[in-house]
């Protein structure tokens, strides 16, 4: 200690030796505790301020500040010390007011005392210079005892030790009492004190007995508490996370905070004591100070680690006190801003522990709470959508929503984020009794939430089968449902029988606790997924499980029966011999997959829907193509305006006029006035006209006249970058730099392929493309249930992708459900046979059939390993297929024959025999 | 001395006709002595006649024995072992070689990569020809976009070129087909007619009746100078341009138009005799006929 004189008067302005109401600048009468909170944050406000505020002295006083807390916290404790002041009062003056021993009161009441440990005196030490008794301090200490040579196994203790001391003094003594007790030992210690006389007052030899007592008794509590916090696994805080919450104050002002001491709160405050702490600071009149703050700051970490206790009026209350502290003080934004902050402080520190995880989710609700309110400042409104933004993400409430509507979707919204991995043992239960809170128990909001998380832990989390935990989290949430005919659950599990999302282990996982806890008698174990159950049999099960709980016929064998009926019926017909029937043939085959699917999964409607009109639009289509190809490149060779041009020559202002015409209304050019535009855009003079006659080239890039010319001109066009770019426009290509040798050969590629689209897309080409864009709608139906989404523009390459990915749920689906060595054999040869097939392939049409023939040979060995029983019947249809290909003339009988060998497939499968 | 070359030639063909008469009766020995327990005999005699086939049947001959040599050591892959070259893989090259559709040729050489490794390192599945078009592909390519836009003479320049030119040639049956209005032949005609006698491909001349002051569009091109085609005619000189310049369709009706519409054939071991035509059965060869097992018996050459 370097500071020979008074800490206090240094720091404060008074004595340290003061008694406690002085030293936190208190009126002596009857304290409630947020006065004496607020005291104490205004004095170690004062401290951090002071330019000496990091030193040793500095520590002092903070330890004799938190001291004289402690006491007067205490009530009883604070009644004696009233008491005693009158007595002091009315004692003689003369006494001189003894040296205030600020640590030991056992050196004071004669007890017998051992010696303390030579860290007993750093623990209150650093207690005080850590703003309390926090991981900080424990961190600080054991270095402080691996300096002097002391196992950290030692610290406990240390601290035992001390609190032993605390709890052997009696709480209260009588002045008689401690008279007699009084012992004349001296101390030996640190801080060794002179022996006192014995005829010094009582108030005199009480002040330190109590002083000494109360920190051990602040201490206990303390140590309590931060013990059970590190017993939880440590978190680590999300940076930009909190940096994100905390826009306002300043970065540098939120360190300031993190620095500034934060007042304890006693234990015994619970989140009630909190919530009326809240509440009293609210109903004062005046704006919240640096003081007031950390009392908030204090509070509000209390309330909101076990909100679940407070009754949902307290909570109302506490909101209304909140949201009337944030209208207070919007004269000093900085004051508004800091309870946000102290708000969006608890959700950075995330759902790591059971009180974060409470805390998260209350200041998540609260904070979609007070953005209900209206015509709070800019920037508080800002601070409480980033708040929001941070909790819920993309999910974030519209507004309107109270605390219950937002706290539930707070639980929904981390529900998710827990389904892959659950932050801490007990998340689930906490999670439950969370939900509870917000919503009644048994009611059809809290069965949607619960089944929701069920969902989110099936869907988002690992499958029950490889994780225990997934399996546990389930069975917990499950207990809390009851499995009823005609109830939500039973709605909703016959529901995850039509998501392909939810794997049949999933269903297995959730069905076993809710049909043994069932008491309905309809409801038994034959409703249990059978072991490796296969997507047939999860059919059969839905059926079963609508007829039980639903109480419905599901309609799937009716829908079975009426698409085996069109099947038949359409597989009757003669195939085409045109291009166009063939495709118009195979997107019909490609509708009866699609709708079998839709059945197979009870999407009657949808299946419905497609067998409703499954050829109507074929045939308008092919009913439509125009015999008159004559005008190909479009328009009149011998047009008039073209004639005008020729006519024109070198009259600059009738050409400018001759283009202007063509802006004003789109028209159909021919290939004499294209030729004469595209010669503009690229040769013509002056820059004014070929300028125009660019715009014309741009405005009509879609016409097979205008793309004709530009391959017709393109051997002698200059080869700059402004031609590359009118190029570009009207092939829909990118083209290398004109510098880029090969840009020539890409420039012409790209002319020449177009034009060549744009032509054969006429007649019937047209109509074969048209039914392309439809199969490729067919196809995104058929993906529809198999987990993979296909959105995207209809072109063949997107068909082919389409085609891949439904190959590949095919290939996968029967992986999983083949045993047969035979049979896995066979899917070796499949994967080689489309290597194969793969590098022979040439444009987007092989491709397609490349992997269109895989999905149908893998779905095959799929029926064949989920109906060992039909295994002949799918041979005879694949030996079929193959001799088809074989014989094929061209690759679009070869697709055709691969549709018909699924849709044949198809009726095994939904059937389930060969009849 | 004519007379002696002309007795030489005689003499030759006399030969010639000499052999092929002893040779027939040993080619119809060899054919009786082959016994499915040894597909090597069979693929050294198709070697044989694939190398001195003179038409059509000895071609066809030369491929049953091929596919014949291929299934018989499928089902014997001692006989395989033995053998001092893959004899499958070898049959494949083989039969590719007697092949004239490059799809089948492509087929044939996968399967043989497919089955022996070493033959797959040859890359049958890599292009032949570059991904990116060589200048003189890009210039016979340029000359048919030139010839049908009326400008003959900047097509002719890229003709005279000898590569070109040699292109052309090679690639020919690609646009000489039956029916198909576009050829070689125009391309190099129409080339030569162009541009246009009347206007010199201005599109417009004057109009003699309004005394030359006003212009009219060409009586002879129509304001339009090159060949008058029909679309088909127009797609086929498209498509034949894409092939040249390694071009992607972007359309089924596009690759159609261009002829990708041709099936692919399964690289699989099992599909080689249907394909081929071959009955694999049919593995003996008795007066002319090929028998399988029972016939062969039936015959009673099999107690010989």
């Amino acid at each position: 200690m370097t500071h020979q004189g008074d800490p206090g008067e240094t720091f404060l302005g008074i004595s340290v030796d003061v008694d406690p109401f002085t030293l936190l600048g208190l009126p002596r009468r009857p304290l409630d505790d947020s006065e004496i909170l607020q005291a104490l944050g205004a004095r170690m406000s004062a401290i951090a301020n002071h330019p000496r505020g990091q030193t040793h002295e500095a520590n002092e006083i903070r330890l004799a500040v938190h001291s004289a807390a402690a006491r007067l916290l205490d009530p009883q404790l604070q009644k004696v010390l009233l008491n005693q002041a009158a007595v002091v009062r009315q004692s003689t003056l003369d006494d001189e007011i003894p040296q205030q021993d600020r640590a030991f009161p056992s050196a004071e009441t004669g007890q017998s005392q051992s010696i303390p440990h030579p860290l007993s005196h750093d623990v209150l030490l650093v207690a005080a210079a850590c703003g309390g008794w926090n991981s900080h301090a424990m961190r600080k200490l054991a270095m402080l005892a691996h300096a002097r040579g002391i196992a950290s196994s030692e610290l406990p203790g240390v601290i035992t030790e001390v609190l032993a001391g605390a709890s052997a003094a009696p709480s209260v003594q009588s002045p008689a009492e401690e008279n007699d007790e009084k012992g004349s030992q001296e101390r030996v210690g640190s801080i060794r004190q002179p022996a006192r006389s014995r005829n010094r007052s009582l108030g005199t030899r009480l002040i330190p007995w109590l002083t000494g007592s109360a920190t051990l008794i602040l201490l206990v509590l303390v140590w309590a508490r931060l013990t059970g916090t590190q017993q939880q696994p440590p978190v680590a805080p999300d940076e930009s996370n909190h940096a994100s919450v905390s826009p306002e104050p300043s970065q540098t002002q939120a360190v300031q905070q993190q620095k500034k001491p934060v007042p304890i709160v006693p234990a015994s405050m619970d989140a009630r004591d909190a919530a009326r702490v809240i509440t009293d600071m609210a109903q004062k009149n005046t704006p919240l100070g640096e003081s007031d703050l950390d009392t908030f700051r204090a509070a509000y970490r209390a309330v909101a680690a076990n909100w679940i206790s407070l009754e949902p009026d307290r909570r109302g209350a506490l909101h209304n006190g909140l949201i009337e502290l944030l209208y207070r003080n919007t004269t000093t934004p900085k004051t508004s801003l800091a309870i946000i902050h102290v708000i969006n402080g608890t959700l950075a520190n995330g759902i790591g522990s059971p009180d974060d995880y409470r805390s998260w989710i209350w200041s998540a609700g609260t904070l979609s709470r007070l953005s209900d309110e209206r015509n709070y400042p800019t920037a508080i409104d800002s601070a409480l959508i980033s708040g929001l933004t941070n909790a819920f993400g993309t999910e974030s409430p519209s507004g309107g929503q109270g605390f219950a509507e937002a706290a539930s979707l707070a639980l929904h919204v981390s529900a998710k984020s827990a389904a892959h991995s659950q932050p801490f043992d007990t998340f689930w239960t906490v999670w439950l009794q969370q939900l509870e809170a917000v919503l009644t128990p048994n009611s059809q909001a809290h069965s949607e939430a619960v089944l929701d998380a069920i969902e989110s832990v099936l869907v988002e989390g690992p499958d029950p089968s490889q994780s225990k935990a997934t399996y546990q989290a389930v069975d917990m949430l499950t207990s809390v449902l009851t499995l009823e005919p005609m109830g939500d659950v039973s709605v909703r599990l016959v529901g995850w029988f039509s998501d392909d999302r939810v794997s049949a282990s999933d269903l297995s996982c959730v069905m076993r606790p809710l049909i043994t806890r069932s008491k309905d008698k309809d409801i038994g174990n034959n409703l249990l997924p059978p072991q490796g159950m296969n997507q047939s049999e999860r059919m059969v099960l839905r059926s079963e499980l609508e007829r039980v709980l639903l109480g419905k016929d599901s309609g799937t064998s009716k829908a079975v029966e009426t698409w085996v009926d069109i099947a038949d019926q359409q597989l009757a017909l003669p195939p085409g011999s045109r291009p166009v029937e063939i495709v118009g043939r195979a997107l019909l085959f490609s509708r009866l997959s699609a709708a079998a699917n839709a059945t197979l999964w009870g999407d009657t409607q949808s299946a419905d829907s497609i067998l409703g009109n499954l050829t109507d639009d074929i045939d308008r289509v092919i009913g439509s193509i125009s015999s008159d190809q004559s005008a190909y490149l479009g328009g009149n060779s011998a047009d008039e305006w073209a004639l005008k041009y020729i006519d024109a020559r070198q009259n600059i202002p009738i050409r400018q006029a001759l283009l202007s015409d063509l802006t004003r209304g789109k028209r159909v050019l021919g290939p004499v006035a294209a030729e004469l535009i595209v010669r503009d855009a690229f040769l013509g003079t002056p820059a004014a006209v070929r300028a125009q006659a660019r715009e014309i080239v741009l405005l009509y890039a879609d016409s097979p006249a205008i793309l004709n010319a530009v391959l017709e001109y393109l051997p002698r066009i200059p080869k700059i970058k402004s031609s590359s770019e009118l190029i570009e426009a009207v092939t829909y290509a990118r083209l290398p730099s004109v510098e880029n040798p090969k840009w020539s050969v890409r420039a012409r590629q790209a002319c020449v392929d177009e034009l060549l689209r744009r032509i054969s897309g006429v007649g019937e080409g047209q109509a074969v493309d048209l039914l392309v864009t439809m199969l490729q709608m067919s196809y995104e139906d058929r993906l529809s249930n198999t987990g993979s989404t296909a959105r995207g523009p209809g072109n063949a390459v997107e068909l082919t992708e389409y085609a891949k990915r439904l190959a590949e749920f095919w290939r996968q689906s029967a992986s999983q459900v083949i045993e047969d060595i035979n049979l896995l054999a066979r899917m070796d040869e499949l994967d080689r046979r489309h290597a194969g097939r793969k590098l022979l392939a040439k444009g987007s049409l092989d491709q397609f059939a490349v992997e269109q023939v895989m999905g149908v040979e893998a779905m095959a060995l799929l029926v064949a390993a989920e109906r060992p029983q039909l295994k002949q019947h799918v041979e005879t249809i694949t030996d079929e297929l193959r001799v088809k290909r074989r014989t094929a003339r061209t690759i679009l009988d070869q697709i055709l024959a691969c549709e018909e060998a699924a849709v044949r497939l198809w009726k095994l499968r939904l059937r389930g025999d060969a009849s | 001395m004519n007379r002696i070359a002309l007795y030489i030639l005689s003499s030759l063909i006399t030969l010639t006709i000499c052999a092929d008469t002893f040779a027939q009766p040993q080619l119809q020995r060899r054919l009786e002595s082959l016994s499915p327990t040894d597909p090597i005999g069979y693929i050294l005699l198709a070697e044989d006649v694939s190398g001195s086939a003179k038409d059509v049947g000895e071609i066809l001959l030369a491929r049953r024995l091929f596919v014949l040599a291929f299934v018989l050591a499928e089902k014997d892959p001692s006989q395989a072992e033995a053998a001092e070259f893959p004899i499958r893989a070898s049959a494949c090259l083989a039969l590719a070689d007697l092949e004239t559709s490059e799809d089948r040729k492509r087929w044939l050489r996968a399967l043989a990569g497919r089955i022996d490794r070493r033959y797959a390192g040859q890359r049958w599945d890599a292009a032949d020809a570059p991904h990116q078009a060589d200048e003189s592909a890009f210039l016979l390519a340029e000359a048919v976009g030139l010839m049908l836009s009326g400008d003959g003479s900047l097509a002719r320049e890229r003709l005279d070129d000898p590569r070109v030119l040699a292109l052309l040639e090679q690639t020919r049956d690609i646009l000489d087909r039956p029916g198909n209005e576009a050829s070689s032949a125009a391309i190099l005609r129409e080339a030569q007619i162009w541009p246009c006698p009347e206007c010199g491909n201005a599109r417009g001349v004057p109009d003699r009746s309004e005394g030359g002051q006003v212009r009219r569009l060409c009586s002879t091109c129509r304001g339009n100078p090159g060949p008058v085609i029909s679309r088909e005619a127009l797609i086929a000189y498209l498509g034949y341009q894409s092939l040249l310049l390694h071009g992607t369709q972007k359309s089924w009706a596009a690759e159609l138009a261009v002829g990708l519409g041709r099936p692919i054939l399964d690289p699989e071991p099992s599909e080689i005799a249907p394909t081929m035509g071959v009955d694999p059965t049919k593995v003996y060869y008795r007066a002319g006929k090929w028998l399988d097992q029972s016939e062969f018996m039936a015959s009673g050459a099999g107690q010989e």
